[in-house]
């Protein structure tokens, strides 16, 4: 691709959005989606699966590892419907809880089922029920969506606290453990070990949406809903499988933290962990799935730190928050990204700064006929 | 083959458009024109499905485009343009026209997570399609920017290029040219005559910059507070008194510039 | 009939508790169109500042009850002109972003602060409770209930028959016209921050004795008021008051008839019910809503 310096400049006009609002520049990738860093991945990568041959006989790291790894489902789903498909949720704890519920429910009532059926079954009851919380949620915008999640976070852990024998009431369920083939699930290694093989799969998946028609629906949706429909999206469809599809993920989550806790009681899920869940998203950075992963990590930390911390912990988040909304709107992900443009030099070149005015001449391929030459003004 | 008839459409008191008939045979170009406030929008608006009409009917290809949701409209190879350049702003150049393309894919969510090779093939095609349009509007040297990181002209462009992605059978193009310089307004003339034998389609452009639109149309339509006032080739809109008068004085290329 | 009647009775004082922190929730929302999600945390800031004026510092009540409210609006005004006029015109996630922050940020430093240990605060009127007929009326409900529909009919007289009241309007619904008209929407936006906040904080302070003081004291009550605000019409001020009162007898009904345990869960669904209904609420403006 060559460079024609005239061109730039000539079709450029300054700032104007004619667009209706355009998603705000926190997703900083210079394309669609951001770029996987692979060295970096593959490296994060490598410790992962060699991490437990060090630790793993220390039952409360393995723990909080795998811990780290349901957070991080949990974020990378939240940043699927926040970032990628522009709906706010300060609910998702509630899809988690769902998720983890089933698991203990299913496990306990119908023992003989293989890990992986009830695997599945708790993604597609927690996406059930994103289905249900999905349609009116397609209908909102804004502020009102945000309470209507809101509602929703709040109501989830209630209703596992009255429901009775089903869900344990106020002392939960405990988790029957579970078997993959030979191995009882019943240890801290193999479940992280299992809890990483769902993250990963749970990443290919959502990256592989993202690459495709529903993925580009769904940040159609978010950048210019109104115009969407011009393009063949049916915007109120698109979001509804937005939130199915987010709950999904999150109930995966749900059943890995459950394996990792042993027990499921409505306290886990109170309202805190979905602002916490909201706040690991932002603090990542929106649209960006390692983003998201860092921050659940980063909300583990402070979590387990929360005893010492007292009120800090919340006052760190809060401040964290505020900082990158008003200093770093991409977040640390997008810190990550200046340090390495800083260091290695920008992905895409610099826009030339050429002559202002000159006319199209210079600008297309060899289409550039004669007669669009002499019509210039 | 578009046709409109007899169509009207009020919003409280104002009448936008009143008993309007209109049509664009395949493959032709032609300019629908007129001062601002005439009711030119309103007609896309209506043919998209963004707006339902008091009375009237527009067919396509003799399909009834009122009974469509606005969101099957592409699916009737109709596709348009936007006044206000509503591109997807966090997309790249690249995606921003293959949204214009998806609804080709006959992928379900389902497959989508899985990247089944069907799903492969779409993308593949897609990306190919996306680089042609680029290469026909000569602006592939953008094609993997953020949209809301371009300049207007770049905007304006890839808007097109967007509604020309899908081989459609019908272009509606919303004030393509405003705001543009008048080198950049030649060349969108040129990719705009150009439209009808690369891909097929039929144009249907609205602007009330006559001298963009004038060279390129074989059919000029011009509006007036809703109405039609004239109709006919060119030159023969050019001459006609009436159309004149509604431009207030003057010779209708020089009363008719810009805002 | 007569559990019925006292059931709703004693609905008045926590109904105007919810009522007033919904009026302070819409008065923001009316102008600024952002919903405060960190209402409940400065509200209980204004409640702990009472608490210490009275209690550490040794102050009387009415003057305790002046240095936190006046606390509370400068704590409104602050955040305005800090922190949410920064992101003025940007897209609702922004301030929704911005607000939830601040509510970790508000929430956290109160327990840093102030500590976790519940705090007393006594009630604003003592003494027995009022009989009308069959049922009882404790003073201090009456007290409560009253005066959240003084202020409802004090603010939609201000806004509908005062100068600057129409001059906040005009910035709630133009804002370009409202400059041009010399409206300055900093101080308007300023003035709505600081008199919302004010009077969550004030509901807050009142609910103080029943429930017990403490940094998180506000969490379930802000639901309420939450629930209140989108049944009456986010933004509409007698929409709060009615909504308000609404909620509390509602929940009333609910802990007396079936459990004190699915008030939470009723309210919850009612706020999903009514947004999948009629999003703007009772007294709301459609427009604002969808698309």
């Amino acid at each position: 691709m060559s460079r024609r310096p005239g061109r730039a400049a000539a079709l450029r006009r300054g700032g104007q959005q004619g667009d209706g609002r355009t998603w705000p520049s926190w997703t900083g990738a210079a394309r669609s989606v951001a770029r996987v860093p692979v060295l970096a991945t593959l490296a994060v990568l490598v410790v992962a699966l060699v991490f437990p041959r060090f630790e793993g006989g220390n039952t409360t790291v393995m723990s909080l590892a795998t811990e780290a790894l349901t957070y991080g489902l949990v974020t990378m789903s939240l940043n699927l419907l926040m970032g990628y498909g522009g709906q706010v949720s300060v609910g998702q704890a509630g899809f988690l809880a769902v998720g983890a519920y089933t698991t203990a429910i299913v496990a306990t009532h119908f023992g003989g089922l293989p890990f992986i059926a009830v695997l599945a079954l708790a993604g597609l009851v927690t996406a059930a029920v994103g289905l249900v919380l999905g349609l009116p949620a397609a209908r909102l915008r804004g502020h009102y969506l945000a309470v209507a999640t809101l509602g929703f976070g709040l109501a989830v852990p209630e209703i596992a606290l009255n429901g009775g024998s089903l869900t344990g009431g106020y002392t939960g369920l405990i988790v029957p453990p579970q078997q993959l083939g030979p191995v009882m699930l019943n240890n801290p290694v193999p479940v992280y070990y299992l809890g990483l093989a769902v993250l990963l799969v749970s990443a290919a998946a959502i990256r592989s949406v993202l690459a495709s028609p529903t993925g580009r629906r769904f940040m159609a949706v978010r950048d210019s809903q109104d115009t969407a429909p011009a393009m063949g999206i049916n915007a109120g469809r698109t979001k509804v499988v937005l939130f199915t599809l987010s709950a999904f993920f999150c109930g995966l989550a749900g059943y890995v933290f459950a394996l990792n806790n042993s027990i499921v009681e409505y306290s886990s899920f109170d309202f805190s962990l979905s602002l916490f869940f909201f706040a690991a998203v932002i603090v990542g950075g929106l649209g960006s799935m390692w983003g998201s992963l860092i921050g659940a990590a980063l909300l583990v930390v402070i979590q387990q730190e929360a005893v010492s911390l007292g009120g800090f912990s919340e006052a760190i988040l809060g401040v964290a928050v505020v900082i990158v909304l008003l200093l770093v709107p991409g977040g640390l992900a997008s810190l990550a990204r200046r340090t390495r443009d800083a260091v290695a030099g920008p992905r895409l070149p610099r826009r030339p700064a050429g002559p202002a005015g000159s006319g199209p001449g210079g600008l297309p391929d060899q289409r550039s006929s004669p007669a669009g030459a002499s019509r210039e003004g | 083959m578009l046709q409109i008839e007899d169509l009207s459409l009020s919003f409280g008191g104002v009448h936008a458009i009143e008993g309007l008939n209109l049509t664009v045979p395949d493959g032709t170009i032609t300019a629908l024109i007129g001062p601002n406030g005439a009711g030119k929008t309103s007609v896309l608006n209506v043919i998209n499905g963004f707006f339902r009409p008091q009375r009237g009917r527009v067919l396509h290809d003799g399909l009834d485009l009122l009974s469509v949701p606005p969101y099957r409209v592409i699916q009737q190879g109709i596709t348009r343009s936007f006044q206000n350049v509503a591109l997807f702003g966090g997309l790249s150049v690249t995606d921003n026209l293959i949204v214009g393309y998806d609804h080709r894919s006959r992928t379900g969510f389902a497959r989508d997570l899985l990247h089944t090779p069907k799903v492969a093939r779409h993308e593949r095609a897609a990306r190919a399609r996306a680089q042609e349009v680029l290469e026909f509007l000569g602006i592939t040297g953008i094609a993997r920017r953020r949209a809301e990181e371009l300049g207007f002209g770049e905007r304006k462009l890839v808007d097109l290029g967007r509604a020309l992605i899908g081989s459609p059978a019908l272009v509606l193009l919303d004030e393509p040219a405003s705001g543009l310089a008048e080198g950049q307004k030649a060349w969108l003339a040129e990719v705009l005559s150009r439209i009808p034998a690369e891909f097929g389609a039929a144009v249907l452009v609205i602007d009330h910059d006559m001298r963009v639109v004038m060279g390129v149309s074989s059919k000029v339509i011009v509006m007036d507070f809703g109405r039609k006032i004239a109709e006919g080739t060119p030159d023969e809109v050019r001459a006609d008194p009436v159309v004149v008068t509604a431009y207030l004085g003057g010779s209708a290329d020089g009363a008719a510039e810009g805002h | 009939m007569t559990e019925f009647a006292q059931l709703v009775v004693s609905a008045l004082g926590f109904g105007g508790i919810y009522a007033l922190a919904a009026l302070g929730l819409n008065v923001i929302f009316k102008t600024s169109n952002v919903v405060n999600f960190a209402f409940g945390a400065m509200a209980t800031v204004v409640a702990l500042l009472v608490w210490t004026a009275h209690t550490s510092l040794g102050l009387p009540t009415a003057a305790a009850w002046v240095l936190a409210i006046g606390g509370g609006a400068a704590l409104g005004g602050a955040t305005e002109s800090g922190f949410m006029r920064r992101v003025a015109g940007t897209p609702p996630i922004v301030s929704i972003v911005m607000t939830i922050g601040l509510l970790l940020l508000v929430e956290g430093l109160a327990g840093v602060i102030w500590g976790y240990g519940p705090k007393t605060v006594p009630t604003v009127i003592s003494g027995p409770s009022i009989a009308i007929g069959p049922v009882s009326v404790d003073r201090n409900d009456l007290f409560v209930g009253a005066f959240a529909v003084a202020v409802t009919l004090a603010l939609n007289l201000f806004y509908q028959r005062t100068r600057l009241g129409l001059a906040v309007r005009a910035v709630a619904e133009d804002p370009e016209v409202a400059a041009l008209m010399g409206v300055s929407r900093r101080w308007v936006l300023g003035l709505s921050w600081a008199v919302g906040v004010a009077l969550t904080g004030v509901a807050a302070t009142l609910a103080a004795p029943a429930v017990s003081l403490t940094p998180t004291m506000m969490d379930d009550i802000a639901v309420f008021a939450f629930a209140g605000a989108v049944l009456g019409g986010l933004g509409s001020i007698t929409g709060a008051l009615v909504g308000g009162f609404a909620v509390g007898i509602l929940s009333d009904l609910i802990a007396g008839y079936v459990s004190t345990n699915l008030q939470l869960t009723v309210v919850f669904a009612l706020i999903v019910v009514v947004l999948y209904l009629r999003p703007q609420g009772l007294f709301g403006q459609a427009a604002q809503v969808r698309q």
